[in-house]
């Protein structure tokens, strides 16, 4: 009789207690902190049910200044022969320039001796700097487009489609 | 004499005027040149520094291009050379900033020192360009060209600048944007005009760039979101480096003052229990919330757009109390920890991993502990649908003392289905308008004890109305959301428990609940912080007012009743 009375107590009390623990769950979800749902009620305040109640949205559209979407260049990414024929090209110009610098220095220092002109060392010196110098501008003239258009084609190919970056408006010098 | 004493004091006066006044001259002059002097040292400095910004700026672009590229290769040695990459990236960018930073101080100054020069506002503006601080400079660049600041020799560099700045702040569908685009356009018309472009216009190529990525901006976007619609889970690569913030992770302090008309839901036409004077009661809940997200990406042969899915960890804590004025013996605290972790396996179907564990205190002694560990299919069709299939492992335990024999404590399972589906989207950014979203679960238990053993049937339904998000950083208010959902609960209990009074016959006790929930949100005061740390709107501040109107109804008089809550809140993310 003892076991019966405490038994159905038991049975009485227990849906009590259980639906206090119920009443814990519905606790947590008037403090909007139900963790046992993919859905919040109403707004999801806390921020709890982002991950799974929210569907994901496109990217937020970035600035046009932090990843400008600037117009995708004509010019065709270059492939790794093409690029290497340029750059042969390149160091071909290169070598012909130096090597007219280089033979207008030594007639320079030819010429000298065959004027008998005296010089010092350091006049010397100038002269040749200055043959140097006239020789590049004279080669630049005759082949300095075709040098630059080589540089522009490979910078350009290896930036392919580059987008544009934003540069601020240049400085001034203060006042 | 006394003629002669003041003719002496008027000579000694005007000869001390003679001798003072000029001194003055020359001291005014003086400190005059002295500050010109300080004007042009602490604008050189500003500029040095803005150009050393630039650069940093343009060696962290090439790191980035760097990254593009190490992307196109898929393998697992690339994801470790595009950690590196994107952490040098990360460090030029902070060094590029910390130099606007300095510079913007030096125009500051030389604000300060020549108030009356435009030339020193329009830098700061510069200089919070570049410091992606738009709306604050794009106020400055305004007052610069509204002091007609002009540099004889660029005299259109304030409309470029304006224009990049109201194009760079604001997106396609914003008037804003369309007037950045109009200043663009002048610029370039200028320039054209101008038989000297290259040296009075250097930004032309500039404008031109961002004027045509501006006009193109609404293909791109739609180009992005078809690549999300076909493959929600596709990651972008490189991932966005996440900008400064304030604090290593997102943080919220929210405030409400509610009431309540039955805080012990007391049944219908029941009375009061002893030592309770009412059932309703004013009250105050406060909570305070800690999380991070950490993005992250793995390479799969799957997706066909980057070759990248993403990943994704959250860890989250929340304090929440809820503090009844007239009813202090009802007052509860909740601790709540919370730690996920979602992974694609393909572009359109992932799993995801919630533990959490809460710890409920009434009137400051523990109650209750819960744990539930989720764990979830995740199927995104497309970026307007998405299911999740979920099991749910409940244990729940009582704090506090109880036999063997009554112990409620044990296991609760629960089966989930969700659905969303976003009915409407934003027709240039393509972000959720009307979102409906439908749940359906079953629930059972194992409590410890003899049981009081049930089965749940449970369905949501929520519709959630975005009426307004802001196109531009500069607006004050980001967005206003309003939602409306209905929840229904039907319990039924296992083991006959209660004796009915009329026929003394013994009944299992069944409930239905059903709760309606209205609630509208508030957004303002966009922070590029709070966008970095992932807040949704970037906004500081939120107000979020709520009704809710229960009911229950149950075989057991005593437990049917009725409750009205209504709250209004404002949060407050750093």
């Amino acid at each position: 009789m003892r076991t019966f009375y405490a038994v159905a107590t038991a049975t009485i009390a227990v849906p009590l207690l259980a639906v206090a623990q119920e009443a814990a769950r519905d606790i947590t979800r008037e403090m909007g902190a139900d963790t046992a749902t993919s859905v919040s009620q109403g707004l999801d305040r806390t921020g709890l049910h982002r991950n799974t109640e929210r569907v994901r949205r496109g990217q937020h559209a970035p600035s046009l200044l932090e990843a400008p979407q600037g117009e995708t260049s004509n010019v065709k990414k270059l492939s790794k022969s093409q690029r290497r024929q340029l750059q042969r090209e390149r160091d071909l110009l290169l070598k012909d320039r130096t090597a007219a610098m280089d033979a207008a220095a030594t007639a320079t220092g030819a010429s000298n001796r065959a004027n008998r002109v005296y010089s010092t060392s350091e006049q010397r010196t100038e002269d040749v700097a200055a043959a140097r110098k006239n020789a590049k501008r004279e080669w630049d003239a005759k082949w300095g487009q075709q040098l630059q258009s080589i540089d522009r084609a490979i910078t350009q190919g290896s930036e392919g489609g580059k987008r544009a970056r934003f540069h601020a408006p240049s400085l001034i010098n203060p006042k | 004499m006394a003629l002669s004493y003041f003719a002496v004091r008027n000579v000694q006066r005007t000869f001390v005027c003679v001798l003072f006044l000029p001194g003055l001259g020359v001291q005014i002059a003086t400190s005059e040149l002295a500050d010109k002097g300080s004007y042009a040292k602490a604008m050189s400095e500003g500029q040095s520094r803005l150009e050393a910004s630039y650069r940093k700026a343009d060696s962290a672009d090439k790191k980035a291009d760097q990254a593009t590229e190490i992307c196109k290769s898929k393998d697992r040695a690339s994801e470790i050379e595009l950690r590196r990459v994107n952490e040098e990236q990360k460090k030029l960018r902070d060094e590029a900033r910390a130099l606007a930073d300095e510079a913007l101080e030096y125009f500051r100054s030389a604000e300060t020192l020549d108030p009356d020069n435009a030339e020193a506002v329009f830098f700061q503006g510069l200089a919070l360009m570049q410091l992606q601080n738009y709306c604050s400079a794009i106020n400055k660049i305004q007052l610069a060209r509204k002091a007609l600041y002009r540099n004889p020799k660029e005299p259109a560099e304030t409309t470029f600048a304006l224009g990049a700045a109201l194009v760079g702040s604001s997106n396609v569908g914003s008037p804003k944007f369309e007037e950045g685009k109009k200043f663009l356009v002048d610029y370039i018309a200028q320039a054209d005009g101008s038989p000297n472009r290259n040296k009075m216009f250097p930004n032309y190529d500039k404008a031109t760039q961002i004027y045509k990525a501006a006009v193109a901006q609404p293909a791109d976007l739609l180009t992005k979101y078809q690549e999300k619609n076909r493959e929600p889970n596709h990651a972008a690569c490189p991932l966005p480096i996440s900008g400064k913030t304030e604090l290593p992770f997102a943080a919220f302090i929210l405030s409400a003052i509610g009431y309540n008309d039955n805080v012990i839901t007391l049944g219908r036409g029941q009375s009061l229990p002893p030592g309770t004077p009412q059932k309703a009661s004013l009250y105050n809940e406060s909570t305070f919330g800690l999380g991070r997200d950490f993005s992250s990406s793995h390479s799969s042969s799957l997706s066909d757009t980057t070759g990248w899915l993403s990943d994704g960890l959250s860890l989250k804590y929340l304090f929440t109390s809820d503090t009844f004025f007239d009813l202090p013996d009802s007052d509860r605290l909740l601790h709540t920890f919370v730690g996920g972790y979602q992974w694609a396996f393909t572009p359109n179907a992932g799993g995801l991993i919630n533990v959490s564990d809460q710890l409920l205190y009434i009137t400051k002694s523990p109650a209750s502990n819960i744990f539930t560990a989720q764990h979830a299919l995740v199927l995104d069709f497309n970026a307007r649908w998405k299911s999740l299939l979920s099991y749910y492992l409940i244990r729940t335990d009582s704090l506090t003392q109880v036999t063997p024999l009554d112990n409620p404590d044990g296991f609760t399972h629960r089966i989930e289905m969700a659905q969303i589906w976003v009915v409407r989207q934003d027709q240039w950014d393509f972000s959720p308008i009307l979102t409906l979203t439908g749940q359906y679960a079953h629930e059972w238990d194992q409590p410890t004890g003899v049981a009081g053993q049930f089965q749940r049937e449970e369905l949501l339904g929520k519709i959630e109305y975005k009426l307004f998000h802001a196109r531009d950083r500069c607006s004050f208010i980001r967005s206003v959301t309003t939602s409306a959902s209905e929840l229904w609960q039907t319990d039924r209990y296992s083991h006959a428990a209660f004796t009915l009074p009329d026929s003394g016959n013994l009944v299992t006790r069944s409930d239905s609940f059903n709760q309606l929930v209205f609630a509208m949100s508030i957004a303002m005061w966009y922070d590029d912080y709070m966008q970095n740390i992932g807040v949704p709107d970037g906004n500081r501040l939120e107000a979020i007012v709520q009704y809710q109107y229960t009911t229950r109804d149950s075989n057991i008089e005593a437990d049917a009743y009725n409750q009205n809550r209504f709250f209004a809140s404002l949060k407050l993310n750093f």
